[in-house]
């Protein structure tokens, strides 16, 4: 039987949000492991992430590089804006 | 490399920066380099693990922990903000999944938050351009060496072709394992590879390996084992091990680089790739091109190891050619192959 996850992050905006969404799909397309899918959507400043996978290892890896992920790209917009802070 | 089209339009004229961002295996490197080929900065951190090889996941985690660090490092030491920068470059393959995925993910953020064209760069292209730049190399047959590549290359109809290459293991690879096999300890200013390159130097004794040249390809695995056996005997110090891999893999090297240079005819050799750095190659190398009465071209040390300028580098002549990466088809290429690349900027 499939393992499941959703996680829910409400995220500081909807275009931070539009960003993540952004930098993180290209790598939706193709799968981390054979063993997991990952399916992104935003709702406002909503991220949705949605995995699927065959076991629950292969589950919590993919969405613990998901999650990283995300970090790296707040990580990255903080560093941006304290490097043009009128952008 | 890049897919899609960028009309060139007027602003090009002006100075403007490329922010390249490589993340291919254990470095996480970002340079900032002028449209004009003037290298801003190069800033890197590379993950040193507790013991063994490079661990891809481990290697990640430790580039999305260091990646605020080094950009900021970056634009500190170009004296530049962020408003400068015109397009966002990445190594987008070859290299190892979670740490590509890593930097190509640092790279849409920016390109997506600056609203900036983000230009996928092959990364054994930009070992070869970088190489180019620093040593006003023209046409040169190039020695990629490097921890995961090992490549004898030269252009030729639009593309950089692939003479000889190796069909196992890297040099760089094989210098590093046969190193932690012999107990030594890779720090983050040397490379096991120099660790190695320091004890050949005492070595004296050349002691018999396996020479193993298939055409113009070569093998390294039956060379390490071989080291690696003869190390286990403790009949020959770790010394005179180094010197006589070092000796016969460079030989190996020696030989296909001067094959390619008699058949494309071409002028100049460049050494480029992490292993450049040895000395001994080097030596071997500006003998081959002495006798076809080539120069010999090396990359700079700072330029050799995987890093963000070159990757920045070749984001800028792709982008020149009015070439980008769409942020939702900038999908990373792990198996992504030098000849692969059509580089319509080579003249």
């Amino acid at each position: 039987m499939k393992k499941k996850a959703v996680i829910q992050l409400e995220l500081p905006s909807e275009n931070f949000a539009a960003i993540v969404m952004r930098a993180l799909q290209p790598e939706t397309k193709r799968r981390v492991t054979s063993r997991s899918r990952v399916a992104l959507q935003y709702k406002g400043s909503r991220l949705i992430i949605k995995a699927e996978a065959n076991d629950t290892s292969a589950l919590r890896a993919s969405l613990n590089s998901y999650l990283r992920w995300i970090g790296l790209v707040r990580d990255t917009i903080e560093t941006a804006e304290s490097l043009s802070p009128s952008l | 490399m890049v897919i899609g089209w960028r009309p060139l339009h007027e602003q090009d004229s002006k100075q403007q920066i490329s922010l390249g961002i490589e993340t291919t295996a254990d470095d996480f490197g970002v340079g900032l380099v002028g449209f004009d080929g003037e290298i801003l900065s190069n800033v890197f951190d590379v993950f040193v693990p507790e013991k063994g090889g490079i661990h891809p996941r481990e290697a990640a985690r430790h580039h999305a922990k260091v990646a605020q660090k080094v950009i900021s490092r970056a634009f500190d030491e170009a004296g530049k903000t962020l408003k400068d920068v015109s397009i966002i470059s990445f190594s987008q393959g070859p290299g190892l999944g979670p740490c590509l995925r890593t930097g190509a993910t640092a790279a849409r953020a920016l390109a997506a938050y600056l609203k900036i064209p983000l230009v996928g760069v092959n990364h054994c292209v930009a070992h070869i351009e970088i190489g180019k730049l620093a040593t006003d190399a023209q046409d040169p047959v190039t020695l990629y060496v490097s921890g995961g590549n090992t490549i004898v290359s030269a252009f030729d109809a639009g593309r950089y072709r692939v003479f000889g290459e190796t069909l196992d293991i890297a040099i760089g690879n094989c210098l590093d394992v046969f190193a932690r096999r012999a107990g030594l300890r890779r720090e983050p200013s040397l490379p096991l590879g120099a660790l190695v390159e320091k004890l050949a130097k005492q070595g004296k004794e050349l002691i018999e390996l396996p020479y193993s040249v298939k055409g113009m390809d070569l093998s390294f695995s039956g060379l390490l084992t071989a080291t690696e056996r003869i190390l286990e005997t403790g009949k020959f110090s770790v010394e005179d091990l180094c010197f006589s891999l070092q000796e016969v893999a460079f030989s190996m090297l020696a030989e296909i680089t001067e094959r390619a240079l008699a058949h494309t005819e071409k002028r100049e050799i460049l050494l480029t790739g992490g292993v450049a750095a040895n000395e001994r190659l080097q030596e071997m190398l500006a003998v081959i091109a002495q006798d076809h009465d080539s120069r010999f071209c090396v990359v700079p040390k700072q330029y050799a190891l995987d890093n963000g300028a070159m990757i920045a580098w070749t984001g800028i002549l792709a982008y020149l050619q009015g070439l980008i990466t769409p942020i939702e088809k900038s999908m990373v290429r792990l198996k992504w192959r030098l000849d692969d690349v059509e580089a319509s900027w080579v003249r």
